[in-house]
């Protein structure tokens, strides 16, 4: 566990220790290392180091695969260095001496974060926004377009945080700032690149198989001894195999959502098989109304997926039984084409045939979430309605990802998919729940050569008829249960509603969303909230979890309020 | 009459020219003046039609509710006032020739006229309900409602051309389930309702629409051997007969398990005000029970005597509760759609319940797809 800040330019003295005192939870150790123009802080509970020498300063938080003993001192030695092979989980700053340039620099996928603000010509910057957050000359003002977005997505998009001026880094990008300048760079992209030589679907198996086995061992590093979250689904279940392969005595953790549990068989099939230990962790309304506040402290932002106290209670699972490493199985929908997809493919199908529909991708895409897009009229009170910016932001970030080019249709949405739910909710969420327990958290399906390889292959491999990651399931079915490979999957299963309208999350329900918290926050209609606190039937609402998905999109953006606005802001 | 924008009451004589006395807006319709409905009925039809403007109808779905609710509504104040006043005479009428005062008996002549017309005026309303506009009624009176007030955003109406096709390469992939309905109106209230978004699905109808996507919808579908096809129809014979069309015809499914969701006969409790009679026989090898061919010999029903939500719902519950053939749970196809409450029928089963009762949202178990 590790975290690095600091600052480019001048600052008040005590800054990084302010810095640093913010961020505790990330080592006990701390270091600080000033040289002309730049101030490197550094936290750690192992046995890293900021990499000095006379000519450059480099911190490194987090791990790179295949790991080496001292990150920071390696890549220091090696500046400027080809970051095509550059992966694993980190956020790194370099300053160099002669040049006085500093270069902060993110993973390929966004496992760590790096968040950077400019004042005064200086540039502040740390992998957690509570770092910057505790700069006491900061001015901080809210920016309620960060807010409306995270009201559609359930987290925040992007690279604007809710803070204004400040910026999180994007993932697989590198950031330059000299002489008050500032430039960013990428060095990795995914691009749709089809490689003829994989129309052989053997091939394409077994090169798949290779690569994503490498990508597991690459992470494990020195550590025997792993935790593995195994929901009992595909993705999960074939990192456990690989984590075997590898040589891993593998602990797989597993949720237990009781009645209500729809892969709680599939899980206990994949253990058995591979006969790894397996421990349930228990979920209900009470242990999850329990743990809110607790998970609520460790995230940095608001993330309304109801998946995430879960995760939380998986790592405290996980850093009881004495594990400090935990791999999950993560990414395989968005590199593979899962479930996930099917909608927008349908969607596109039908696009265009009825006045008053929305006709664009765009909007599709982001009907996709089932928050409150298109909601915002019930929702919004009309002062906060007049703070989220102009019409079409949410549109804008998509552009990138969903125009019309070469590429193919999935290829579009998969980009789209891996850059927001993958590098802005997935991985960052994962990572605060695990580093909420002294846990590293590994996620070998986002591996940059298993990514390259998933956009060579045909798309016909990936969605093949109906049957979502074909290619991975092919390279599976000799190595797990049929029913953890060709199951139909649909995503974890969160009993959300049940939970948020129980008797034991009233007093949590009313404490954030009754009619006196809506009112002073001012951001929301209060009827609306308490016509879905009432659980009333919906005309327009097929499936009920969409009642407990939207509640918890308020009850975690009002707690994270609290945290980081109301105790924060001037 | 009330206004129902300003919420204002107002008699003929003050409301000249169709517009309300007070705020000065006009009015659609006035019975006074031969229309089967207020604006306030007309509007309130089209609240519970669109869920309260969440869910998109077709005009078959206002044809029904129109008919649901019966003309301007349940007998208002007045006509309750006119019977209260009308006893009243009545009954002083004759309590006064009881004590000789045979003058007042002018009284009840006049209670009993205003009973009269009382009864009148109910009757003519109860013998509205039931009845329904014809789709050129429909359109005219729904004309007339877009110039006094403004079109229902809810109501589905076809563009005129659909701006862009598909991209190639979607023929490519598939879908988890299809729904062939036997109207292309039904499969309008899906698709504007985003069904096929929200569930993985394909809507087609028998008759092939959506024109523009039809043949490349269909060729997705054959690129699935474990697709579910659910059968969605009204209450006929032709209706009855899809679900073995679409069994038996390799054209559509060379193998696809297919569920008949309905309408069916034995789902049409509560929905006796949208009864048709029939207009032919059932052929003697329709795939019908005999309870089934007794109703249908005597009588039809359109799905869209349903409200839209309804007709969402059920269907999803349908789909939810399909057996799950992937969970490698049941030893053959029979035993999966026994366990899942479905009725083997000639190379399909039929679902009985889903259509049969209100639905609401559900949650877990199947219901984790989408």
């Amino acid at each position: 566990m590790s975290a690095l800040c600091g600052f480019a330019g001048q600052a008040a003295p005590g800054v990084v220790e302010a810095m640093l005192a913010a961020i505790t939870s990330r080592g006990e150790r701390q270091e600080i290392v000033a040289v002309p123009g730049c101030t490197l802080g550094y936290r750690t509970t192992g046995a890293g180091a900021i990499a000095r020498d006379e000519r450059s300063v480099l911190a490194f938080a987090g791990t790179l695969a295949p790991g080496v003993e001292s990150p920071a001192e390696a890549l220091r030695e090696r500046w400027p260095f080809d970051f095509s092979e550059l992966d694993g989980a980190f956020a790194l700053a370099h300053w160099s001496l002669p040049a006085r340039s500093l270069s902060l620099c993110r993973d390929p996928f966004g496992v760590r974060s790096l968040y950077y603000v400019a004042h005064a010509d200086t540039l502040y910057f740390a992998s957690e926004l509570r770092a910057l957050l505790a700069i006491p000359q900061l001015p901080r003002t809210l920016d309620f377009a960060a807010i409306h977005k995270y009201l559609t997505f359930s987290f925040v998009p992007g690279d604007a945080m809710p803070f204004a001026g400040i910026k999180r880094l994007p993932p697989g990008q590198l950031l330059t700032f000299c002489d008050g300048k500032l430039a960013t760079t990428r060095y990795f992209t995914l691009e749709e690149q089809l490689d003829p030589r994989f129309e052989e679907q053997d091939r394409a198996v077994r090169v798949v198989r290779r690569v994503a086995q490498r990508a597991t061992r690459r992470r494990l590093f020195d550590t025997r001894r792993v935790a593995l979250f195994l929901s009992g689904g595909l993705d999960s279940a074939s990192v456990a195999v690989w984590l075997k392969h590898a040589g891993a005595e593998v602990h797989a953790f597993s949720l237990d959502f009781g009645e209500h549990s729809v892969e709680r068989d599939q899980a206990r099939e994949a253990a058995a098989a591979l006969e790894i230990p397996q421990r349930w962790v228990p979920v209900t309304a009470e242990v999850i109304a329990d743990a809110f506040e607790r998970a609520a402290d460790h995230l940095e932002l608001p993330f309304g997926d109801p998946v995430t106290v879960p995760q939380f209670l998986l790592g405290r699972a996980a850093s009881a039984a004495g594990l400090d490493t935990v791999f999950n199985g993560e990414g395989g929908d968005q590199l593979f084409g899962g479930w996930t997809n099917k909608p927008m493919i349908a969607a596109e199908v039908y696009a265009g045939m009825y006045e008053q529909e929305p006709a664009s991708r765009a909007e599709m895409y982001l009907q996709s979430y089932h928050r409150f897009y298109g909601s915002e009229d019930e929702l919004y009170s009309p002062d906060f309605k007049t703070r989220i910016g102009a019409p079409g932001q949410r549109r804008a970030l998509l552009q990138p990802y969903l125009a019309d080019d070469d590429h193919s249709f999935l290829s579009h949405i998969r980009t789209a998919d891996i850059a927001l739910k993958g590098s802005d909710n997935i991985l960052p969420r994962a990572e605060a729940m695990a580093s909420a327990w002294g846990l590293r958290l590994e996620v070998p399906l986002f591996d940059r050569k298993l990514a390259r390889l998933a956009f060579r292959l045909p798309p016909q491999l990936k969605l093949h008829g109906a049957c979502e990651k074909f290619v991975l399931k092919l390279a599976m079915q000799k190595l797990l249960p049929s029913a953890n490979v060709w199951r139909r999957k649909f995503g974890m299963s969160v009993p959300i509603t049940d939970y948020v309208l129980s008797p034991a999350f009233t007093p949590l329900r009313e404490e954030l969303l009754g009619e006196r918290a809506v009112r002073a926050r001012g951001f929301f209609r209060p009827q609306f909230i308490a016509e879905l606190c009432s659980g009333q039937d919906q005309p327009n609402e097929t499936r009920r979890r969409r009642v407990g998905e939207r509640l918890w999109v308020l009850m975690m953006l009002e707690a994270w309020m609290r945290r980081f606005v109301d105790r924060s802001l001037r | 009459m009330k206004c129902i924008r300003c919420d204002k009451d107002s008699n003929k004589r003050a409301r000249a020219g169709g517009q309300c006395p007070h705020c000065s807006e006009p009015f659609a319709f006035d019975p006074t003046s031969g229309d089967p409905f207020t604006d306030a009925a007309f509007n309130k039809s089209l609240e519970l039609v669109s869920g309260n403007g969440k869910v998109r109808w077709v005009d078959d779905n206002l044809r029904y509710e129109l008919a649901r609710r019966g003309g301007a509504g349940k007998a208002g104040c007045g006509v309750v006032g006119v019977f209260a006043l009308g006893g009243a005479l009545v009954f002083f009428g004759l309590i006064g020739a009881a004590n000789g005062v045979f003058g007042l008996l002018v009284l009840s002549a006049l209670g009993v006229v205003l009973l009269l017309a009382g009864a009148a005026v109910s009757l003519d309303r109860r013998k509205w309900k039931g009845q329904l506009l014809s789709k050129p009624e429909l359109e005219e009176y729904l004309r007339r409602w877009a110039a006094a007030h403004k079109p229902p955003l809810t109501r589905i109406v076809r563009r005129r051309e659909v701006e862009r096709a598909p991209p190639a390469e979607l023929a490519e992939y598939s879908f988890d389930r299809a729904v062939i309905c036997d109207r292309s109106e039904t499969v309008d209230l899906l698709l504007a309702n985003n069904f096929h978004f929200e569930n993985n699905c394909a809507v087609l109808s028998s008759g092939g629409y959506p024109r523009h996507i039809f043949d490349t919808v269909r060729t997705m579908l054959r690129n699935n051997p474990r697709l579910y096809v659910f059968a969605l129809h009204d209450a006929t014979v032709q209706g009855c007969m899809l679900a073995q069309q679409l069994a038996q015809s390799y054209e559509w499914f060379p193998s696809a398990l297919v569920i008949d969701v309905g309408l069916r006969p034995g789902h049409t409790h509560g929905l006796e005000f949208a009864f048709q009679p029939a207009t032919k026989l059932v052929p003697v090898n329709a795939p019908v029970t005999a309870e089934e061919r007794e109703w249908l010999d005597k009588h039809t029903c359109e799905l869209a005597g349903l409200r839209p939500d309804q007709i969402i719902k059920r269907l999803y519950r349908a789909m939810a509760s399909a057996p799950d053939l992937s969970l490698g749970k049941y030893p053959n196809l029979a035993a999966a759609a026994a366990a899942a409450g479905l009725v083997v029928a000639g190379g399909y089963y039929v679902d009985q319940n889903a259509l049969r009762s209100k639905a609401q949202a559900s949650d877990g178990g199947g219901d984790s797809f989408g």
